[in-house]
């Protein structure tokens, strides 16, 4: 590890250039979602427009990846010799030509595009980053350095304290490592939420020659994003817990199973076990004989592969079904050698635990929840994004304070945690501190994180039966009470959802939920009715209403809503015709429209386009 | 490690280490349901029937993943590990074509089928060749009441007939992937597993490619360990269980494999390995094709032997010395042929005999069809004046050339009608005899079914003559050869497999082989060719699995047919005549329709026609019409329709309506995915009732039960249907009702009252169903005997069962 001190003082001078120093300099937050949202452009355009200022040579435009604020993407900082570095919220190519004008020769922010200033301290009227709302009530540990460094920088990573955790973990035996994680309270953030430590002793007990360590990085979950920002914007965090894991429980080899829809992910893990490599961490002995080497494998993204059992089949190259246990990994798995699967958080909290102590993890949490966990704020919140929270924050805390309640002024109607083995929680769980053990009071559980809000507008009959239907297609089919519970269950759904149901249905779903909950073989059948038993247990009224009324509440049902137009309202300017994909609406211009109900397929494109209020449901 | 004691369902019982808790139940003869768990296959755990209770342990492991363990308490039957079974059989029967499990009249209809329809597809349990062999049905009968009320989803689609041997219906799967992991078990890397997730997860090879594209040897051990019909031997599966598995030897390669064949009713119908050992793994022919060759209606039966111009039948006797007569006046000038992998007693007496009588002795290599063009010289310039050849060797016109042509064969050919004299013989299996090991050791095999008619070993035959002559036959003993080296093994890899045995193709015999691109013999490839003038299918349409509605042009019947007749159709010329009910026609377009339920061979045949396609016979309209007169207008008539006759009250209906009479139908299947016709009838009727027969549509139940409901409602009924069915309404029909019809469907043939076949007992008196019926009193027809009288040629319609490979009908 001493050649590791000597770079890592050169880091560290490379770092204060980076982030402390007074130089010109933009970020541009380009991980997955800010592509999605166009930053590679609005990068390209930041260069042009620096070339044509001249500026090229004297502002550096750096790519990182994302700090979490989902909604605001495309995100970029600019930081001058006179302005600290203020980050820009939704910056699009045709903004680019004024911040530069504006802000970077200017000097002066470009105050109504402005997020917040970097730092404790407000600029010019601008909100501190660390006083921003989604920001002040988090505590990012996994999270510290996404969107703060540059994610293709090992010298980045190296001196914001990289690979200390490794080094002393090495001051310690592997034993005492295991201690120091039970101690930390870490548990598994991949769902199951089993002691970390734990895992490992157990693992640690399996004799064996060879022994494997697995990164699970298949995050399969609709609405859930944790894992990939972290491979993006951190993926050295992810190593250094790997090698630390390797260390404790003797293994020489680790694979991190990654979806191959995560193709930058990929890129940059790649790129940091070249670097880790490079730096003599990995395939090279240490002073203490260990050695360690790390091997990508991708996933084709099946959702039983997040199984750990389904995932060693996967990278053993057969078809991904989950086997019995016992045999248990940690006695026989990968190859039938003892292996410990941990979960991509988990291992860049490792890291962050190693390198801290055990008790500063520990102090924060919940009683039985140590430490922080990421969650994947998305669907109908106004803030959404990726955020990191000590356990037992409340639930209304996320929602409300963080992810600033629903947009457009709707009522808040439930949050899904935990993704399609999860749950729903409603407003009446708002004081509920989110931990394992009140989520799993709450009939939820927490999961890898994912958090996908509802509001007035959301038929939770429909989101049971959009978790249901996800299930039914990720059901690897082995077992008799998935493969075929999830089909009848979405069937049933769709009938409800049709207007077709009988009051017997829900009985016959309370049925085969308890069925598969307690036949199927994984987790994934036995968690894949949550979804309905949740919805049962808070929307009753809902599913009754389908029923017997043949009436959707929240008028999201295609088949049980009906369109209309009010003539009143109608100036026939011909908008929702043009915009009816099956010709329902007729009119012409200037006369009040019609909508043939045969026709309609309540699509809502017409509510969407009327900019007079025309169009109502029922 | 030494054995130790665990406690299930309050008794001690002993297990050995590595045993799981079902294997250490089972050992003590306690019972655990369980299907996919196989005695030689790891432990899977996909069914989820095996679930126990363990102290300590959470939930419900399933045994058949748990390792048994010192002092474990484990339950095996409590009311609440019932219950989960009860839902997971219920669900996993919701997935299966399973009506008939939870159909009232389940015992009675299957004590007067005994065996299962012989259907193309699957639909129930009443239609599936697996009935007698299906685990599936064994774990599942009297454990679930289907009280979820889950719709049966069944999807005809899901049928594949397009590889060789093995028919697949996805429909019956379960995926207990019992298949694959025996397939992994034998050959290492498996040549199917699961194919797609979710509810399109299915047993395929990969990228669902035909499995005759892939890896697959076509060894058959995924049909013998499926524990329901979704694979199946397409040739064996109507025989139903075999009687008892005996073992002999297979000599259609040198490699001469042990094999166990499957015995019923004395004859072959199926085959297996004698394990599932890798060693013992059999090819495609060792596995599928015995049974084929042995049971082919091509088999040559009769021993024949030429007096004046004509070959005559003759006895053994007689063959002897036609062959001794032949030796004598020919010596010198003989050609013999010994088949090199045959009955080594075989080639012993022929060596005896050619050494006798200076004959020129050739060997045959196993896989081959021709004489060398030396030989064929030497016979066309005319040097033997008798040739001896066991096999199919020589053609029409160098047996021109043979002035004595002694043919012993096991398959009829053309060339035989140019022979002197023609041997059946009995081949291996229904011959006892020795052959060489892949050492060239010598191993015997046991007769294990008694050959037909004229067939004899041909060594029995030989070494009469050599007992005539007073050959020492014994001195000829011989060193066997022993496998060369650069054989192929057929069990290895499929490309290896045999074209040719005794000289014939075998894919003239087994047609599965074709798939293989095995080549077969010109003349065979213009059977079934052409249909002559035939009548023109207009349209053929599945209606419903297993029904089919088909139009023909007739102009000629269409201007003779009333409601109630029928008409005889065959497919082929050479197909067997059997009789199909009209339901519809329109004499000024001069076409015919009729409701088809496949049932057997003749339906299967014309079901798998298309439009285009011809008929080969259609005559009729035949039977007596159904007597609408005497439903008079203003009064009621209740029609009761069930499988073929939900078709066949259609065009009665059609006209009482006209008639002014008030119809009412009622028509019952055996699931909601069986029933067809609903918008047709409702249009015709006052009222249309709907019952299946596990409540999946309308009420559960059937025919009867509303005609026990309300029939007494009705001035007329009507009931047609299966025999079973009319024979329940029968059962429950108001005794005073004016008017109670069936329609009868017996065993026909010509149609015209000539042959007798149709005899049915109404009333005490025998009448000929073809003439004097369909329509017959309700109350008076003896049911029992006529479904009797349907079942008198079983075996029979087995044989001549036909084979769906790919969009061929092979019959």
């Amino acid at each position: 590890m001493k050649n590791l001190e000597s770079k890592r003082e050169a880091s560290v001078i490379e770092w204060n250039e980076f982030a402390n120093s007074k130089k010109a300099r933009i970020l541009v937050g380009a991980a997955t979602c800010g592509r999605a949202a166009g930053a590679l452009d609005v990068m390209e355009e930041f260069k042009k427009q620096l070339a044509q200022a001249g500026l090229a040579d004297k502002v550096e435009v750096v790519e990182t990846a994302c700090i979490g604020l989902c909604y605001a993407e495309p995100l970029v900082e600019i930081r001058t010799e006179t302005t600290p570095s203020i980050l820009y919220s939704n910056v699009k190519v045709k903004d680019v030509a004024k911040l530069v004008e504006q802000h970077v020769q200017g000097g002066t922010p470009v105050k109504e595009k402005a997020e917040a200033v970097m730092g404790d301290e407000e600029f010019d009227g601008i909100v501190p980053f660390a006083k921003h709302p989604m920001i002040e009530l988090q505590k990012r540990i996994v999270l510290r350095n996404c969107g703060v460094i540059n994610p293709s920088s090992f010298e980045h990573y190296l001196a914001r304290g990289g690979y200390k955790g490794l080094e002393r973990s090495f001051s310690m035996t592997p034993e005492e490592v295991i201690e120091e994680m039970k101690n930390s309270g870490l548990r598994g953030r991949g769902g199951a939420g089993f002691s970390t430590g734990m895992k490992w002793s157990f693992a640690r007990a399996s004799k064996a020659d060879d022994k494997y360590i697995i990164c699970n990085a298949d995050e399969g979950d609709p609405g859930a994003f944790m894992d990939r920002s972290v491979l993006e914007g951190d993926p050295h965090s992810v190593i250094e817990g790997l090698m630390i894991a390797g260390y404790a429980i003797g293994a020489q080899h680790a694979y991190i199973y990654v979806r191959s829809e995560y193709p930058l992910a990929i890129e940059r893990l790649k790129n940091a076990i070249k670097q880790a490599e490079d730096a003599g961490l990995l395939k090279k002995k240490f002073d203490n004989g260990f050695e360690f080497e790390i091997k990508i494998k991708k996933g084709s993204g099946a959702f039983v592969c997040g199984e750990e059992t389904s995932l060693m089949a996967s990278i053993e190259g057969v078809r991904a079904m989950p086997r019995p246990k016992p045999p248990f990994p940690a006695n026989s798995g990968l190859f039938k050698k003892p292996t410990n699967i941990n979960n991509v958080e988990t291992l860049a909290a490792v890291s962050s635990i190693m390198r801290d102590g055990a008790e500063s993890y520990a102090s924060l949490g919940s009683e039985k929840s140590k430490g922080t966990k990421t969650f994947s704020l998305a669907g109908k919140i106004t803030r959404t994004g990726l955020i990191e929270v000590e356990l037992g924050t409340k639930l209304g805390d996320i929602i409300n304070k963080i992810g600033g309640g629903c947009p457009d002024g709707k009522t808040f109607k439930a949050v899904q945690t935990g993704g399609p083995s999860g749950g729903c929680l409603t407003p009446e769980h708002f004081d509920v501190p989110v931990d394992y053990e009140n989520l799993a009071a709450a009939g939820s559980i927490i999961g890898s994180g994912g958090m996908v809000v509802m509001n007035e507008d959301s038929c939770m009959v429909e989101v049971a039966k959009y978790f249901v239907g996800f299930t039914e297609n990720e059901s690897c089919g082995k077992c008799i009470p998935c493969r075929m519970g999830t089909q009848h269950v979405h069937m049933i759904l769709e009938k409800i959802t049709s207007g077709e149901g009988e009051m017997e249905d829900i009985e016959r779903l309370k049925k085969i939920a308890d069925t598969m909950k307690k036949s199927s073989l994984c987790g994934l059948g036995q968690t894949a009715p949550n979804p309905i038993l949740t919805t049962l247990r808070y929307f009753e009224d809902e599913y009754i209403a389908h029923i017997k009324d043949k009436k959707c509440p929240a008028l999201a049902c295609p088949k049980l809503v009906k369109f209309k137009v009010d003539a009143e309202k109608c100036t026939g300017c011909t908008l929702c015709e043009r915009a009816c994909p099956t010709g329902a609406i007729t009119g012409g211009l200037k006369n009040p429209h019609t909508i043939d109900l045969e026709k309609c397929i309540s699509c809502g494109a017409c509510l969407q386009t009327c900019r007079f209020g025309a169009i109502s449901r029922e | 490690m030494s054995s130790f004691k665990l406690t299930i369902d309050g008794v001690v019982v002993e297990a050995q280490p590595g045993m799981t808790v079902l294997q250490a139940a089972k050992n003590a003869g306690l019972f655990i349901p369980s299907l996919c768990a196989h005695d030689e296959l790891a432990p899977y755990g996909a069914c989820r029937l095996c679930v126990v209770e363990i102290d300590g342990v959470r939930g419900t492991p399933t045994s058949c993943t748990t390792p048994a363990a010192e002092g474990m308490v484990v339950r095996t039957n409590t009311e609440q590990l019932q219950l989960q079974r009860k839902r997971t059989i219920e669900l996993m029967m919701s997935g299966h074509p399973s009506p008939c499990l939870t159909c009232d009249s389940r015992e009675d209809c299957e004590s007067e089928k005994v065996t299962p329809t012989r259907a193309g597809n699957a639909t129930r349990c009443g239609t599936c060749a697996n009935r007698p062999g299906c685990e599936l049905r064994e774990v599942s009968l009297g454990n679930f009441d289907r009280d979820t009320g889950l719709p049966m989803i069944y999807d005809p689609a899901k049928v594949d007939h397009n590889d060789p041997f093995i028919d697949k219906d996805h429909n019956l799967c379960i995926l207990c992937g019992r298949c694959f992991r025996v397939c992994e078990k034998i050959h290492g890397k498996p040549a199917i597993s699961i194919a797609n997730r979710g509810k399109k997860a299915k047993i395929a090879s990969e990228f669902e490619k035909e499995w005759s594209s892939e890896e697959c040897t076509f060894c058959g051990a995924c049909v013998e360990e499926c524990p329901t019909g979704s694979l199946t031997d397409r040739w064996g599966k109507w025989f139903g269980q075999e009687e008892k598995v005996a073992e002999t030897i297979c000599a259609m390669c040198p490699k001469h494999c042990r094999v166990n064949v499957k015995i019923k009713d004395g004859r072959i119908v199926g085959a297996k390995a004698l394990s599932l050992k890798k060693e013992d793994a059999l090819c495609a022919l060792g596995r599928f094709g015995i049974p084929q060759i042995m049971n082919s209606r091509s088999r040559l039966t009769r021993a024949q032997v030429r007096r004046e111009k004509e070959l005559v039948p003759a006895s053994g006797e007689e063959i002897i010395e036609r062959i001794a007569e032949i030796l004598e006046s020919s010596k010198g000038k003989i050609l013999m042929v010994e088949c090199e992998g045959g009955f080594y007693e075989t080639r012993k007496a022929i060596r005896a005999i050619a050494k006798r009588f200076d004959v020129k002795l050739i060997k045959m290599p196993m896989n081959s069809n021709a004489f060398s063009a030396d030989v064929i010289k030497e016979i066309e310039d005319g040097k033997y004046d008798a040739v001896f050849v066991e096999g199919n060797y020589i053609s029409e016109e160098l047996a021109e050339k043979i002035p004595h042509l002694v043919i012993a064969d096991f398959m009829k050919t053309s060339v035989q009608d140019k022979a002197e004299v023609v041997i059946p013989v009995s081949i291996f299996g229904e011959t006892a005899g020795t052959f060489g090991d892949v050492n060239g050791q010598k191993i015997f095999s046991e007769a294990v079914v008694e050959s037909r008619l004229d067939q004899r070993p041909f060594s029995g035959i030989l070494s009469e003559v050599c007992q005539k002559f007073g050959i020492d036959v014994k001195s000829e003993d011989f060193e066997l050869e022993s496998l060369p080296a650069d054989f192929n093994d057929p069990a290895e890899d499929k490309k290896y497999l045999p074209t040719q045995m005794l000289g014939h193709f075998l894919a003239d015999y087994i047609p599965d082989l074709q798939k293989f691109g095995m080549p077969i013999s010109s003349k065979k490839e213009k059977v079934n060719a052409s249909f002559g003038e035939g009548f023109e299918i207009l349209e053929s349409r599945t209606i419903v699995p297993n029904f089919h509605e088909l139009t023909i042009k007739a102009p000629e019947m269409a201007r003779f047919v009333r409601p109630g007749q029928f008409a005889v159709l065959m497919a082929n010329a050479d197909s067997e005549r059997s009789p199909f009910t009209i339901i519809d026609w329109n004499a000024e377009e001069g076409w015919v329709k009729f409701i088809l339920e496949e049932v057997g061979r003749s339906s299967a045949e014309i079901g798998a026609l298309k439009k285009g396609d011809k008929l080969a016979v259609a005559s009729g309209p035949l039977g007596t019409p159904i007597n609408l007169d005497k439903f008079e207008s203003g009064t009621s008539a209740l029609l009761l329709g069930g499988c073929y006759g939900i078709g066949a009250i259609y065009p009665i209906a059609r006209e009482l309506k006209a008639r002014g009479v008030k119809v009412t139908c009622a028509i019952e299947a055996s699931s909601a995915y069986l029933l067809y016709y609903k918008d047709k009838l409702a249009s015709v009727s006052e009222e249309l009732i709907i019952r299946t027969r596990d409540g999946s549509e309308g009420k559960k139940g059937g025919c009867k039960d509303i005609l026990a409901e309300i029939g007494s409602n009705f001035d007329s009924i009507v009931a047609i249907g299966c025999v079973f069915m009319m024979k329940q309404c029968a059962s429950v029909a108001p005794k005073d009702t004016k008017l109670a019809l069936c329609s009868l469907n017996p065993i026909m043939v010509d149609g015209t009252g000539m042959c007798g076949a149709c005899r049915v007992n109404v009333g005490g008196d025998t009448k000929f169903a073809c003439v004097e019926g369909p329509f017959f009193p309700l109350l008076e027809v003896d049911f029992t005997e006529l479904g009797k009288r349907r079942t008198a040629y079983k075996l029979l319609e087995i044989e001549a069962m036909p084979r769906h490979i790919g969009s061929k009908c092979y019959s």
